[in-house]
């Protein structure tokens, strides 16, 4: 640990997961806010952090156990996701739900943390996320207490699952030191049948109707004209993709095939080919290389390309269709976030959530980078935030504007939070003597 | 009862009796303190409740029980639900927290301390 006696802007960088606990108990002492990196790769990624200090884990890196007979890896937090990838790879393992690296669409380099950010892929949609795979942690509150949870079995339900409670909780409940995960065998081969030429709102129509046979996808994602480019396809195209051990991925190709081949031409794209262009998928290259700003939208499937529609009344955006309609990926033509159309679009549709991935830090102040919360959730949201980080020194406004309800660590906030509640519409009228 | 990845379920073969039962209270504990000694956890599938919740601290630690209880705090504050299962000990939410210690100083150090 670095020497703390001065206040002015430090980076600690501890080497291990008792440097951590010494850093954030001084914070918590202190009431100085840490900002909590691996090596920054998603730091451009959610509302700008306001802390004056720096809590770096790069040091905390390496495969601390790994079995592959027992199908689970116990690792450091900040070990590089693809050093972690090659070494499952060598004995034939994978993450099964094929986390994806934002390093290509923020600009920055591959990533390390996937728990907290809850990392998936394409394959989400059979195969779940960081959240379904993470067996056990080991971390620090921001009390600066040193706790676990889980452990490194998959049958395991012992006390509260606080691993999976983290998993998207943007370093602001805790700082994770260890994760172990479970991995799975790397399955044989896989294979993508295409359909060309689809409009959206019959590729999503295709795209659900592949999901409901007995074809077992693992993937389902459609491109629009123009935006394959980089991943080689010059014409619209409906991609599903099959994965498991060949007579079974032949068998179930031809099936799909002869579904599919009425609503437009079908073809067939072989495993290597079909693992590059979903590893581009997975990475939304087709938006790489540009500023503009981008949301992440996810609604139920059969609404994919409705909310689409709804958006584009109002401003001009580019898209693409990933878990069968059900997420989508938006680049704004015009450089503005529209946040009001987008949002007001998704509750024509039937809700869901959007998320600003990429833009100026400046529009990521203004505008809600998170789907806002509805008063309940909201105040559930704060009062789990002041249970683990009563100081709130832990990556303060990432996910929300901070307000300074939680600082002292007397108590639990109650009283503080009453008038967070107050000031979100919680109470009503007649409960509130002051709007009488 | 689990340890590593293999489900061990452990019953008795004789017919439900005072004298069996006995035996069963006895040995179940044993069995899973061993489980968690190489690695396992003490249940898989069914949670904790009030038969295993004795033993939670074989697994946990007093830190790692606080924070699981603070997470119960955010939901049911005053207790109300399943009062006395999961957690070997009842605190109250408030209990949970720490005191304030900046730079060394206690708040208030003229008031005395019990």
């Amino acid at each position: 640990m670095n020497d703390t006696s001065s206040v002015s802007d430090r980076r600690f960088r501890p080497a291990d997961a008792d440097g951590v606990r010494e850093v954030v108990a001084w914070a918590t002492a202190e009431g100085e806010p840490l900002e909590v990196l691996g090596t920054g790769s998603k730091r451009a990624l959610g509302r700008p952090v306001k802390a004056a200090h720096i809590l770096d884990l790069s040091a905390l890196t390496g495969v601390e156990d790994y079995e592959p007979a027992e199908l689970v890896l116990t690792a450091k937090a900040a070990t590089p996701i693809a050093e972690v990838e090659a070494l499952l790879a060598e004995n034939g393992q994978e993450f099964a739900f094929e986390p994806m690296d934002y390093g290509s669409l923020l600009g920055g380099e591959s990533g390390r943390g996937m728990l907290g950010v809850n990392l998936a892929g394409p394959k989400r949609l059979k195969h779940g996320a960081a959240r379904d795979h993470v067996l056990g942690i080991h971390a620090v509150s921001g009390r600066g207490e040193a706790f676990k949870s889980g452990g490194t079995v998959v049958k395991n339900v012992t006390g509260y699952d606080l691993s999976r409670g983290l998993a998207g909780s943007w370093g602001s409940l805790a700082v994770t030191t260890l994760l172990s995960l479970k991995v799975l065998p790397a399955l044989e081969t896989e294979a993508t049948v295409m359909i060309e030429g689809l409009a959206d709102a019959p590729a999503v129509d295709a795209l659900c109707l592949a999901m409901g046979t007995s074809a077992e996808a693992c993937a389902a994602a459609h491109l629009p004209a123009g935006l394959g480019a980089s991943l080689g396809l010059e014409v619209a195209a409906t991609l599903i993709r099959l994965e498991g051990f060949s007579p079974s991925v032949d068998y179930r190709f031809e099936a799909l095939a002869a579904l599919m081949k009425r609503l437009g031409s079908v073809s067939h794209i072989e495993a290597d080919a079909s693992r590059a262009l979903w590893r581009g998928i997975r990475d939304v290259r087709p938006f790489c290389g540009d500023a503009l700003p981008v949301w992440r939208i996810s609604v139920t499937p059969m609404a994919g390309a409705e909310v689409v529609v709804a958006i584009r009344q109002t401003c001009s955006a580019d898209a693409f269709y990933d878990c069968s309609g059900g997420l989508v990926w938006l680049r704004m033509s015009d450089g503005e976030p529209h946040e009001a159309d987008v949002r007001g679009a998704i509750g024509k549709v039937g809700g869901g959530h959007a998320t600003l991935v990429r833009a100026e830090p400046s529009v990521r102040s203004s505008v809600p980078v998170f789907q806002p919360q509805d008063p309940a959730l909201a105040a559930l949201s704060r009062r789990l935030k002041a249970q683990f980080d009563p100081a709130g020194i832990l990556n303060p406004g990432r996910m929300r504007p901070e307000v300074k309800w939680c600082v002292s660590s007397r108590g639990n906030g109650a009283g503080k939070e009453a008038l967070a509640m107050k000031r979100d519409g919680l109470f009503t009228r007649a409960a509130d003597p002051q709007q009488q | 009862m689990q340890a590593t990845a293999t489900c061990i379920r452990s019953f008795f073969m004789t017919p439900i009796s005072r004298t069996n039962w006995n035996g069963w209270r006895i040995s179940a504990p044993t069995i899973l303190k061993l489980c968690v000694a190489v690695g396992g956890v003490l249940t898989g599938e069914h949670g904790v409740g009030v038969e295993k919740r004795d033993l939670m601290g074989e697994m946990f630690k007093e830190d790692d029980l606080a924070q699981q209880q603070r997470v119960k705090c955010v939901f049911d504050d005053k207790h109300l639900l399943n009062p006395g299962k999961v957690f070997p000990v009842l605190h109250r939410c408030a209990e949970l927290d720490r005191m304030h210690v900046h730079q060394g100083q206690l708040p208030f150090p003229d008031i005395p301390r019990f």
